[in-house]
């Protein structure tokens, strides 16, 4: 019995991989696709020509919260206001930060309080005021200083309310945004229909030199924990993201930075503060309200890296994250459980929301278990060692292959890296991250999942900023 | 097409060498009876090196290997062949395309510090300067032959100085001048005939931006190409440079179809350009009589108040009536651009049977196309309503309605609730005015 068990373990383990195995070679074809029809089928010059002109060019609000964020909040102030596109505003929602960072806005923005009539379409914590800037080189920065919700997604709403435009971005003020990131999101919702949400690649900024807000020349992380989270985003952005963009069936618009369409955004009740993964639940909740009211919609992954972001840089930073996260995903998957496997909702509840379920949020437990399962086999003497090497290698190769596809893709679409070098790096990086990097994740998303079921009392942790002009220095 | 050939080659290639390893992998008959086969092939033994038979040899020892394994272990062995043949292909495809890269970047730097400066002198100059002049400035001889990337290298040096130079500084026949020196001409002309979809567009897009000329003949190829986007950008092109009938694709079936924001903008722009060249417009009356197409009777509303005649704006009145909000606030637009006061009247009677989102925007259009008094009007509909933003709109319109204006807001702010006292406080603040006007919004 005993042996019918654990082979009967091991081979639905073994099927669960290779189901795994062909999803992911799936979704890099599908992404193929995606990365070839984004190719731009006009020109950049032209388009921009056009854009900076017409009275139909969509205008955009960037809303980005500021909790605590001193260190770098002038720069990063700096880079949003330094879009290349003609019509846009900047909301920085100071969401009752303890330490100086709106006193340094106000000091070198040159702001002043303004009475603004706020009208709160979206319940928040308790606005305060608002500040802009007697400068006329500012008058696009909007400041919102509001009570701490504790989440960003009450920061978010505050600045939802004071936005003017049709369409946001929902950005961290830590990102430094491309030049040109609202141009690349604004062309695909001027080139489809229907589009409610577009996402653009992040990349982290830890180890690129910075100057004046903006990425003056991009390397891979210098530390570890960095590095491995570059070739993560990566992979998540042009694999995973632009795979199911190609379907429709986008589970995810990182919170990082998006654009959306803001009635829509404020029609499905805006971000939800009590969610630990706002941004999945948002854009799940806007799909919902789609296809419930028959509007249709389009949710797309765009390859261009529109927005460097600084990661975590310590294990214990990293860790909060990643608890978070895993927490967020197992809320996400419990509220919003009607739609797994509904056909009601589209592409999002007939194939991603059960792919996600099975794949993202069960493989840390089988992993975790199996792990065990592996330990006792290996015990009790019930291994066949080479075998054993055949399938980890096979595992391995394909994961390398995994990165490799990841790489080629960055290069393709324009590279988030200029260097070869800097390629290498995070080839390297691929190599190692099985070993080091994947277990301490899979460890994280389980005490995730384990809070949330214990019901701990979840607190937003404090991100550690080094700050762009400290990275400058050195 | 030189690098699809190339990688639907070596996809083909990866691809027979794929099946083969799984043959092998999963062949279970390994027993040759090579006595038979010796017989039927007497040439096989021309092959044979030293009496022995080296290649039936290695690949009975490669296909014997797998013969007594497990299934899970026999895939696991194909995943990895497979991972590291797809890790050498892919690795040798990236560091290749690298290298190729450099280079074109190498000589995409040379070529602009070899002419950008010349031809943004050129371009900009004052003066009429000949073709062989434009030769001469560049040193461009009659055995300069650039190849397919330069030239498209060169034409992108053309689109940046374009973007470079304002538009009224930038001597067009200059430029055209330059464009021949290069031959670059000839080269747009033959991408139209024989290159891919996404060249064509973008070389109408680039002959658009440079103002060039190119006969019609190059273009109406394309006006009823398969692909829609081509054949929109083919049209319009058609309509800037067509004399006789410019508007024929514009007009019955041939308006039909999606029209996309970009179409919006890309219009508009072709518009413009045939008004700055004194080429008239039709009349967008007709075209929006049979348009099932909101989006587009939304645009050609707005469009007929850009460039449309009075008797046309007055046509567009009946879509204030109409179910759809962004036809409505289309015609409120186009009578505020337009400053139709005659309609005044018309708008208060409909005002109250608005939407408040509707509302705001007929109180903006009164505000704009008023030339008389409107303060009462104003007050009342600051009174009616429970909407803070109509509130404001109103507010905002008595503010800047001048001295009578004025003295009913400050009556209004003196008997206001404490709660709506920071709506008269955001009319009054002139940073917050700044940005309503930089914005130029309506509500």
């Amino acid at each position: 019995m005993r042996e019918f068990l654990l082979d009967f373990y091991g081979y639905t383990i073994f099927i669960y991989t290779l189901a795994l195995i062909i999803s992911y070679v799936l979704l890099m074809w599908l992404a193929e696709i995606s990365i070839l029809r984004s190719r731009k089928n006009n020109l950049e010059s032209y388009s921009r020509n056009l854009l900076l002109k017409s009275p139909y060019t969509p205008g955009v609000s960037i809303v980005a919260p500021a909790y605590n964020e001193e260190l770098t909040i002038v720069e990063n102030v700096n880079s949003l206001l330094a879009q290349d596109y003609p019509l846009f505003e900047v909301i920085i929602v100071n969401d009752g930060s303890k330490d100086g960072t709106l006193q340094k806005l106000i000091d070198n923005f040159e702001l002043v309080e303004v009475p603004y009539a706020y009208v709160a379409q979206l319940k928040t914590k308790p606005y305060k005021r608002m500040f802009k800037s007697v400068r006329l080189e500012f008058s696009r920065l909007k400041v919102i200083d509001k009570e701490n919700g504790g989440t960003k997604a009450d920061a978010v709403n505050a600045g939802l309310n004071a936005a003017s435009f049709p369409y946001f971005i929902n950005t961290d003020v830590d990102c430094i945004l491309a030049k040109d990131a609202i141009f690349q999101c604004v062309m695909p919702l001027l080139n489809q229909e229907n589009i409610i949400a577009v996402s653009g690649a992040m990349a982290l900024s830890n180890g690129c030199k910075v100057e004046k807000g903006q990425i003056i020349e991009a390397y891979p992380p210098h530390s570890l924990i960095p590095l491995f989270q570059t070739l993560e985003y990566m992979r998540s952005f042009l694999i995973g993201k632009m795979g199911w963009s190609t379907i429709n069936a986008m589970p995810n618009v990182s919170g990082g930075y998006g654009l959306f369409k803001t009635d829509v955004v404020i029609s499905a009740g805006g971000y939800s503060p009590d969610s630990f993964a706002e941004d999945m639940d948002m854009l799940i909740r806007m799909v919902a309200y789609c296809c419930e009211s028959n509007i249709p919609y389009r949710v797309i992954q765009i390859p261009n890296t529109c927005c460097w972001t600084e990661g975590p840089a310590t294990l214990k930073v990293l860790s909060r994250q990643r608890v978070r996260w895993g927490r967020g995903l197992i809320q996400t998957f419990y509220n919003h459980r009607r739609l797994i496997a509904n056909r009601k909702y589209s592409r999002l509840g007939k194939i991603t929301l059960p792919y996600l379920f099975i794949f993202e949020f069960l493989a840390p437990v089988i992993e975790f278990v199996g792990f065990f399962v592996f330990v006792f086999l290996g015990i009790t003497g019930a291994v066949n060692w080479g075998y054993a090497l055949v399938m980890f290698l096979a595992i391995y190769f394909f994961c390398i292959l995994l990165s490799i596809v990841v790489i080629s893709f960055d290069y393709t679409v324009g590279g988030s890296y200029k260097t070869v070098k800097s390629y290498l790096w995070i080839l390297l990086a691929a190599m190692a991250e099985p070993f080091v990097y994947h277990p301490m994740v899979v460890f994280f998303s389980l005490r995730g999942y384990w809070n949330y079921i214990i019901g701990t009392r979840a607190v937003w942790g404090e991100m550690t900023r080094k700050g762009f002009t400290v990275k400058k220095n050195k | 097409m030189k690098v699809n050939r190339q990688r639907t080659t070596i996809f083909i290639i990866v691809l027979v060498i794929i099946v083969l390893v799984l043959m092998t992998v999963f062949n279970n008959n390994h027993i040759v009876d090579t006595s038979e086969f010796l017989i039927n092939r007497p040439w096989e033994k021309e092959i044979r090196i030293g009496n022995s038979d080296y290649m039936r040899h290695y690949l009975y020892s490669a296909t014997s290997f797998y013969e007594d394994l497990p299934w899970a272990v026999r895939v696991s062995y194909s995943i990895i062949h497979i991972s590291g043949l797809a890790l050498i292909v892919l690795l040798y495809i990236l560091f290749w395309d690298m290298h190729n890269r450099k280079a074109e970047q190498r000589r995409r730097a040379e070529l602009k510090e070899a002419y950008f400066v010349k031809l943004k002198d050129i371009v900009s100059s004052g003066k009429e300067i000949s073709s062989d002049e434009v030769r001469q400035l560049l040193g461009i001889t009659g055995n300069s032959v650039f190849k397919y990337s330069e030239r498209l290298f060169l034409i992108d040096i053309f689109l940046e100085l374009r973007m470079l130079v304002k538009i009224d500084e930038i001597s067009i026949l200059n430029m055209q001048n330059a464009v021949n020196a290069f031959g670059l001409r000839e080269f747009m002309e033959e991408r139209l005939i024989s290159g891919k979809d996404r060249e064509k567009m973008k070389v109408i897009q680039a002959i658009r931006l440079l103002h060039m000329d190119v006969p019609d003949s190059y273009v109406t190829r394309i006006i009823n190409h398969r692909d829609r986007n081509l054949q929109k950008a083919a049209r319009l092109y058609y309509i800037l440079s067509n004399e006789e009938d410019p508007f024929k694709y514009m007009e019955g079936k041939n308006s039909e179809g999606s029209f996309l924001p970009w179409d919006m903008l890309e219009t508009h722009q072709i518009f413009e350009d045939c008004m700055a060249i004194n080429k008239k417009l039709p009349s967008f009356v007709p075209a929006m009589n049979h348009v099932d197409n909101n989006i587009m009777i939304e645009f050609l509303i707005k469009e007929t108040a850009y460039w449309g005649s009075d008797r046309e704006m007055d046509y567009l009145l009946k879509y204030i009536e109409s179910d759809d909000e962004a036809l409505k606030k289309a015609v409120l637009e186009s009578v505020s651009y337009r400053k139709m006061s005659q309609v005044k009247e018309n708008l208060k009677d409909i005002y109250y049977r608005q939407s408040e989102n509707v509302k705001r925007a007929v109180l903006y259009t009164i505000f704009l196309i008023s030339d008389s008094d409107e303060s009462a009007f104003f007050r009342d509909a600051f009174d009616s309503t429970s909407s803070q933003l109509t509130k404001r709109m109103a507010l905002y319109c008595l503010w800047k309605s001048g001295d009578s204006g004025r003295k009913v807001f400050s009556q209004l702010k003196d008997s206001a609730a404490a709660n709506d006292i920071i709506l008269f406080l955001h009319v009054e603040n002139k940073i917050i005015e700044r940005e309503a006007m930089s914005f130029q919004k309506i509500n």
